[in-house]
């Protein structure tokens, strides 16, 4: 299993995704699935770097391990308890003016996850994605 | 990521943008557009030929872009969408929303 922790600060985005890029790679994923892959990292990132330490800082720990038919992700923090799996998703079917900016992220997490699971344990916040090869539709 | 401004074909003006708009530079994208918006561009086809991902950070600024065009009554046209950038305008319904077009060429027809 290959690991990375790092602050969690959004000037530390990129290298954790080229960290998942790289393992996803290595793991053998066709390219579309590792944009997928990539796409599902940032927005869990994001979430943790604007919401999981409101007040003090904190670091964020990505877990990866690749098998052959799954790659799976696992993105640990020790901020704000928070199950992103059971935050609403937005209203899709709004014209342009009624459109709301936000939920999508989460959205995007559970249409390109195979499986995703969310368990609050020994403090952490600990969010495992799995993806198989292929993106279910 | 890159934002080229091509100029302008018939009324709209034409940006292209290449690379990746994620959380870290779609801000730049919406500062970019907002700017040509001031100096007075109401009509603008977006072209993201060259853009291999965004993520729901550059879907909302795109969105907060197209709903400030819309409401100084212009509009926005995107053009040329692909993999997996087409994919996640199709799942976040995007593609109902804000007028997609094969090409620039396509756009203009039509518009």
């Amino acid at each position: 299993m290959a690991k990375i922790g790092l602050p969690a600060k959004m000037e530390n985005l990129e290298e954790c995704l080229d960290f998942v890029v790289k393992e996803a790679k290595r793991a053998g994923f066709p390219s579309r699935r590792i944009s997928e892959i990539r796409l599902a990292a940032e927005e869990v990132l994001v979430n943790i770097f604007c919401y999981a330490y409101p007040e003090t800082g904190g670091d964020v720990s990505i877990n990866c391990s690749g098998g052959e038919d799954a790659f799976v992700l696992e993105i640990l923090d020790r901020g704000t308890p928070f199950n992103m799996m059971a935050a609403p998703g937005p209203d899709l079917s709004s014209c342009l003016s009624g459109r709301c900016v936000g939920g999508l992220g989460i959205h995007f997490v559970k249409k390109m996850t195979t499986e995703a699971r969310y368990v609050r344990e020994k403090e952490q916040n600990c969010l495992t994605l799995v993806f198989g090869k292929c993106r279910q539709k | 990521m890159k934002i080229h401004q091509i100029g302008q074909k018939k009324d709209y003006h034409v940006v292209a943008v290449e690379g990746r708009m994620d959380a870290v530079s779609a801000p730049e994208f919406e500062k970019s557009l907002n700017a040509l918006i001031l100096e007075g561009a109401l009509k603008i086809i977006v072209d993201f030929e060259g853009l291999d991902y965004i993520s729901s950070a550059g879907l909302r600024s795109v969105l907060i872009t197209a709903k400030k065009i819309q409401s100084k009554n212009g509009s926005i046209l995107v053009v040329s969408l692909h993999g997996t950038v087409k994919e996640i305008f199709e799942i976040s319904g995007f593609s109902t929303i804000i007028p997609i077009h094969a090409s620039v060429d396509a756009a203009l027809e039509t518009a």
